[in-house]
């Protein structure tokens, strides 16, 4: 299988259930809303070393908030429901609550459930808080140095896909970055999906277990270019000197299978010598990917 | 099921009778045979109102119903929608469903409400949601929207409603309140939120602030963006765009109660 003159491996990116939380950060402008959505999703890159994943979903306008002001939409996983509750508390607590001028409201409208987010942050106000309700939904308005920090009481939360992806192996570095560049690109136009790590790119991708046995994980060495001649088992081909890998984390499958599909295309070009994707065998995680599929 | 008024009661219906969940589930004739009492006496609906049937769940009501009490009263569920003026008491202690007035009506509208929505669209008198006399609380949950003006005493010991008032406002609104919110549009009477313990009254226009009351600051509450677009979204009530991005004063009171309510007034 080929895209434009990349070859795409027959072969599938095993993803995992997990559950995850749109969460709408708005201020008074795109600065600081900017400001505290960063700070949320900072440290959010892998489950396995940040309790969480979590990344920014799209910038909004004020017509797409609740309360009219720009923003910003994060969505961020976990693999539990109760650590979900826990990891929007912290967060939220400490990047977004602190940032001045936001409030925070839940994003999601097809929840599967929800977490008390605000009811606990509410505490912060020592007595002071107030809480209101709209249109069946209630509000606390907690105060601080600026005024009130607004926070929605109930986060809906669903259950998601987490830990789709694909790698990317080409000729060298350079070349590799503009294609991982311009799939990312081309990714974070698919609403209700987040790439976690930095700018959306992994090279230090990692298989379960290591020889150490206080590891969980380490990296996955057949696909680090240095050491090909060296393992028996290296996926790196010949002509390969480059490998990287784009993690994506959806609100459901449709959304990670769209996101890979136009990130496999744009990705495809001079220097990307071959495309492919991470699994254990189907042993691990509930969901399949097959690239075959997703390129036709 | 539609219900007409044909007859003017000579003195007030008390038709408690007519909420969705008593009249939907009955054939037409069943209906013309609920009962009513004009004054003390006993009648049959069809002694005043022609019922038809819609063949819907939406409980229609018609007529100048201004000698009409308690329509609605004790509503769990349901909707039901009124053509013209009602009388006192709509809406008595209901706890559910939905009330929409295209008219305006007497005092006193839901006492002792609990939960569910009510909308006029006109305006109503004296003492809406407010406690009866010597209950500590008067309505503890729901939703009640009126587009026009109200007379005195509105939300007289509320405990947890939101109401909004798109005109004028009388004297002692949210007298004795114990929790909810007030927003008001238009003037305001005197001694508002006199003796409120909790709660939220906002108004957009001046208000002569009791000296129990003691200032806090002026700022502009994310709170009201949310509560104005609700408005916006369902009523007609016009929301100049510098309310929503305009400063308000804040002030804590009563303080000859637990000083934990607010007056926000818009300032320019």
């Amino acid at each position: 299988m080929k895209i434009n003159n990349t070859e795409v491996v027959d072969t599938y990116a095993e993803a995992f259930s997990m559950y995850s939380a749109k969460i709408i950060i708005t201020a008074e402008n795109d600065y600081w809303a900017e400001g505290a959505a960063r700070a949320m999703t900072g440290m959010a890159t892998s489950v396995i070393g940040c309790k969480c994943e979590a990344g920014i979903d799209m910038k909004l306008s004020g017509k797409e908030t609740p309360d009219g002001r720009p923003g910003y939409s994060i969505l961020l996983f976990t693999m539990d429901k109760e650590s979900l509750g826990k990891r929007l508390i912290e967060r939220i607590g400490q990047c977004v609550m602190t940032c001045p001028t936001t409030a925070c409201f839940s994003g999601y409208e097809d929840a599967d459930d929800t977490v008390n987010v605000g009811g606990a942050l509410r505490y912060f106000g020592d007595g002071h808080q107030i809480g209101k309700k709209i249109k069946g939904e209630r509000f606390w308005r907690i105060p601080v140095f600026d005024g009130e920090f607004i926070i929605q009481e109930n986060f809906g939360v669903k259950k998601s896909v987490g830990g789709g992806n694909f790698y990317i192996l080409g000729d060298n570095v350079s070349s590799c970055l503009e294609a991982c560049y311009d799939a990312v690109k081309a990714m974070k136009r698919i609403e209700n999906v987040i790439m976690p790590f930095p700018k959306g790119v992994v090279r230090s991708g990692s298989k379960v277990g290591s020889k150490y046995k206080a590891l969980i994980a380490s990296t996955n060495h057949v696909y680090c270019p240095t050491i090909k001649g060296v393992i028996k088992d290296s996926a790196v081909p010949e002509n390969v000197h480059t490998c990287y890998e784009i993690v994506v984390d959806g609100a459901d499958e449709k959304a990670v299978a769209d996101a890979m599909k136009v990130g496999m295309h744009a990705a495809a070009k001079d220097g990307v010598i071959q495309i492919t994707a991470g699994n254990f065998g189907g042993k691990l995680g509930k969901y399949k990917f097959f690239l075959k599929d997703l390129i036709s | 099921m539609k219900l007409k008024l044909h007859t003017q009661p000579d003195v007030p219906l008390e038709a408690e009778s007519i909420t969705p969940a008593v009249i939907n589930k009955l054939k037409v004739k069943e209906v013309e045979k609920v009962k009513v009492f004009h004054g003390n006496r006993e009648v049959n609906m069809a002694e005043f109102f022609t019922v038809t049937d819609n063949k819907n769940d939406l409980l229609e009501v018609e007529g100048d119903m201004h000698r009409i009490k308690y329509l609605g009263a004790n509503m769990d569920g349901g909707e039901m929608r009124i053509e013209g003026d009602v009388g006192q008491h709509l809406g008595s202690a209901m706890s559910g469903g939905f009330i929409k007035v295209n008219g305006s009506t007497g005092d006193w509208i839901a006492p002792e409400m609990s939960g569910g929505k009510l909308h006029i669209t006109g305006n109503s008198g004296h003492c809406i949601a407010s406690a009866y006399r010597g209950a500590s609380k008067g309505v503890t949950g729901g939703e009640i929207i009126i587009e026009g003006n109200v007379k005195n005493e509105l939300g007289h010991a509320m405990a947890g409603a939101t109401m909004i008032v798109g005109g004028k406002c009388g004297d002692f609104t949210g007298v004795n309140m114990v929790s909810g919110t007030i927003l008001a549009f238009g003037e305001m009477g005197q001694r508002t939120g006199a003796g409120m313990k909790r709660g939220s009254i906002i108004c957009m226009d001046d208000v002569k602030v009791l000296p129990t009351f003691s200032y806090d600051c002026k700022y502009s509450p994310v709170y009201l963006k949310l509560l104005f677009k609700y408005v916006k979204e369902n009523t007609t009530i016009e929301i100049e765009d510098k309310y929503a991005d305009g400063l308000f004063h804040r002030w804590s009171g009563d303080a000859i109660e637990m000083n934990r309510g607010e007056l926000l007034v818009y300032s320019a």
